[in-house]
């Protein structure tokens, strides 16, 4: 479902992501670890094409995104780390502009969107300005809007900040149940038990290069190991390596 | 280090890292623009006073109206009357920006919870937030105002020092509407939901500062270079006398400033304790309302600005506006018609527009060129009118087409990650207030050739300037919006007041001025032409040629290019905040 051919990113000097190769099958929940300035959110940004990569391929569904930017964004969803919304809309009224933007403003995708905004519990907000919601409340509504147009890849960044145990619980097994229908999600986290629970396979990036990669089991090579313990244990030795 | 050293640091710090990013260039011909701005201010005021100079009447009185111009010193009181409404004019300002500064850095400011939630008391950070709000609504009037008052001490022939009591006096004059606007704002906070006041303030200031311009103007100043009798002098004066009121701060401080100017210091005296007295016992009652309020008033604008409005809303409507506007728009300007007419800080921008629209062609009113048998300086006003309707039309577009990309804020991650191309989201933008802007420009051009009474075909060629001129601003506006954005900015103004906002009036009026003036040559040689039946030499018409290709050229330079780097600049732009 996605593919990187070593893909960079510099910021002048500063080179964010150094050659990172990976890839996706489809159907699963792919969770992507690292430390804070790892290169999470910006590998992320390249992936959903906010931002070009410096060099490297990217494909999604067998499409290059560099190519054909349109085709892979429209069977993309996209979660960033902050909720960042048209303040001054009414949710309902982000959710048409959003199914708008996707031209998919059909009676399915609205129903969709109904049930979706029952789903999380914020049915009552529909019709209420945004600048008045919580931020957990604005996480929901970016959530479920990137879930309207049916996309066959889900790029989430942090996704339980800010929502209340009962919303992470129906996120976290909505993300199974959207795995298991035919979505690819890649999500990035630092919530290890998030990533434990619900990821097929991890991929620890540190320092811009990937460190580790497989299914939990492969990760935890006979050892019975948390994941939070191999991540400690894989960021640390990178460390002393770089150190020696 | 006390807590006010450490906050102005940390806010200094912020500053000059922020200007960081900006290269010796962008510096160079920003600082050149301001210069250029403040130098025509200080020789526009300089010119202005010493053609009033001449009202004061000759030493022969060879008429009644000499005679009575020289015993009253009609230029002299006008001079001061001047100075007087436009130290009014800054003082109400003040009283709005006070209030919107203060609601935005006391209660609305991102880091006032964090300073709420350290050991520090809340009359502490109160204290703080009211220099900044003060400091930050007050610099920038009167760093314009600088010029005026340098125009002015040049007109009185006195020393620089003499505007040393007049700084003194700034001090009292700016803590007045400061501490007014700021306890307006601890009970206005106190008592409703404060960003809603905010807006409702940001209107009133931009409705106000309409009024003034229009009062200014329908006094109709260049009356008196045309003076007909002494009862028009009388009308004139007594006009300006309305708004000079006795017991207002800046009575008090034009007063301080005329007094030094003309050496009379025992003047200075009642005006200074009126204003220190004033202004201190102002500050005193602001603090004593800040230690008793702040708290409360702040801890009740977290409040409102989460759940109360979100009831209130939720009770009154419960439809989608999105839905009901026409099928066949496009979701970006569907999006951008609500967001437009949800802002009062956007919409409110139209008043001033129809004002500068409604005094420009009362001024071209007020010309009478008919009455004075210059039939061919008509033709020429028409002409250059379409270079005043085209400046007008710049700032109309700096005040809307400018800021759109940047208005996009935060969640412009949103179009970026979605299947919309960069050059759809230039274009649309594009084309959301382009057709508003050419019916004004039109519409002026039009109604300005009509009051001129040009001859058809200069108003069709005027009607095509005007429409090229719009087409070509409003696309610079757009590309140097996307070039220079500021998604984090928290008003409009920071959005044009900007590195980016500065370039693009620099742009937009190098465009003007070369594609407007390649024209002269070629309309002169086709009037000469076909209106007079002259001969044209080949020498002639090639000079006319390269004039006419230089014009098209220009339109290429200043529409295509900045067009494709400002697309080029979205698809690559790497914001920290998208």
């Amino acid at each position: 479902m996605i593919r990187l051919d070593n893909v960079k990113k510099s910021y002048g000097d500063h080179q964010a992501v150094k050659g990172l190769s990976l890839e996706i099958a489809p159907n699963q929940v792919f969770g992507f670890l690292g430390p804070n300035g790892a290169g999470k959110t910006t590998s992320i940004k390249m992936l959903t094409g906010i931002m070009p990569p410096s060099s490297g391929e990217i494909y999604i569904d067998g499409c290059s995104l560099v190519q054909n930017p349109i085709h892979c964004k429209t069977i993309t969803g996209y979660v960033p780390d902050r909720p960042y919304v048209y303040e001054k809309l009414k949710a309902w009224e982000f959710v048409e502009f959003i199914l708008d933007l996707y031209q998919n403003n059909n009676k399915n995708s609205q129903d969709l969107a109904h049930y979706y905004f029952e789903l999380f519990k914020i049915d009552d907000a529909k019709y209420k300005i945004i600048e008045d919601f919580s931020h957990g409340m604005k996480q929901k509504l970016v959530i479920l809007s990137s879930l309207l147009h049916r996309p066959k890849l889900l790029v989430i960044d942090e996704p339980m900040v800010g929502l209340d145990p009962r919303g992470a619980k129906t996120l976290k097994k909505l993300f199974r149940d959207l795995a298991d229908s035919g979505t690819t999600i890649f999500l990035s986290t630092h919530t290890m038990a998030v990533a434990q629970e619900v990821c097929d396979n991890i991929a620890i990036i540190n320092k811009g290069n990937i460190v580790a990669q497989g299914t939990m089991d492969e990760l935890r090579q006979g050892q019975d190991h948390s994941l939070e313990q191999l991540f400690l244990q894989i960021t640390e030795e990178e460390l002393l390596e770089q150190g020696s | 280090m006390n807590l006010r050293h450490l906050i102005f640091r940390n806010r200094f710090r912020s500053f000059v890292n922020s200007s960081n990013g900006k290269n010796f260039a962008q510096w160079l011909i920003f600082g050149s623009f301001l210069v250029l701005v403040l130098v025509m201010i200080y020789f526009g005021t300089f010119s202005l006073l010493k053609k009033l100079d001449t009202l004061n009447g000759t030493e022969n009185y060879g008429s009644a109206l000499d005679l009575a111009s020289s015993v009253i010193s009609v230029g002299n009181l006008i001079k001061e009357r001047l100075l007087s409404m436009v130290i009014l004019s800054i003082f109400f300002l003040l009283m709005f920006s006070n209030v919107i500064s203060s609601i935005s850095h006391i209660f609305l400011s991102k880091d006032t919870e964090l300073l709420i939630s350290s050991p520090i008391s809340p009359y502490q950070i109160f204290q703080i937030r009211f220099f900044e709000a003060g400091f930050s609504s007050s610099w920038m009037s009167f760093f314009f105002f600088f010029p005026v008052l340098l125009a002015y001490v040049q007109n009185y022939q006195v020393a620089y020092s003499s505007l040393f009591p007049f700084f003194l006096a700034l001090i009292p004059f700016l803590m007045i509407p400061a501490s007014l606007g700021v306890s307006f704002a601890l009970i206005t906070a106190r008592y409703f939901p404060i960003k809603r006041s905010k807006r409702v303030f940001q209107f009133m200031s931009v409705f106000f500062l309409t009024i003034i311009l229009v009062l200014l103007r329908v006094l109709q100043p260049e009356k008196l270079f045309q003076i007909n009798g002494i009862h028009e002098i009388q009308t004139f004066i007594s006009n300006l006398q309305i708004p000079f009121y006795q017991h207002l701060p800046s009575t008090w401080l034009s007063k301080i400033a005329i007094s030094s100017f003309t050496n009379q210091s025992q003047l200075l005296f009642e005006p200074a304790v009126y204003l220190f007295g004033t202004g201190f016992f102002l500050l005193f009652l602001v603090n004593l309302l800040g230690k008793l309020f702040f708290y409360t008033a702040w801890c009740k604008s977290q409040e409102t600005s989460s759940q109360g409005v979100l009831e209130q809303d939720s009770k009154q409507n419960t439809s989608s506006f999105y839905s009901q506007l026409p099928l066949h728009l496009n979701p970006i300007h569907k999006k951008d018609f609500i967001l437009f007419f949800r802002n009062p800080e956007l919409w409110s921008q139209i008043f001033l527009i129809f004002a500068m629209v409604g005094l420009y062609l009362y001024n071209i009113n007020l010309l009478h060129l008919d009455k004075l048998s210059i039939y061919n300086v008509a033709r020429f006003i028409s002409f250059l009118n379409v270079a005043f309707v085209g400046f007008i039309t710049t700032s109309i577009s700096m005040r809307f087409l400018y800021p759109s990309i940047s208005l996009e804020g935060p969640a412009f991650w949103i179009l970026k990650a979605s299947p919309f191309s960069m050059s759809d989201l230039l274009y649309k933008k594009f084309t959301f207030f382009t057709p508003f802007i050419l019916v004004i420009g039109n519409a002026m051009t039009l109604l300005a050739n009509y009051i001129l009474d040009v001859p058809w075909w200069l108003f069709v060629i005027n009607a095509i300037n005007i429409s090229i001129v719009c087409f070509v601003n409003s696309l610079l506006a757009i590309s140097f919006g996307a070039l220079f954005p500021n998604y984090r900015a928290e008003n409009l103004n920071k959005i044009f007041m900007s590195f980016g906002g500065t370039f693009y009036m620099i742009a937009s009026l190098s465009f003007m001025f070369i594609f407007l003036s390649s024209q002269g040559f070629p309309i002169y040689l086709a009037y000469k032409h076909y209106v007079r039946l002259a001969d044209i030499s080949t020498y002639h018409l090639s000079i006319a040629a390269l004039s006419i290709l230089i014009g098209l050229l220009s339109l290429v330079l200043f529409s295509v290019v900045p067009y494709k780097k400002a697309r080029s600049a979205l698809i690559s732009h790497e914001d920290g905040c998208i």
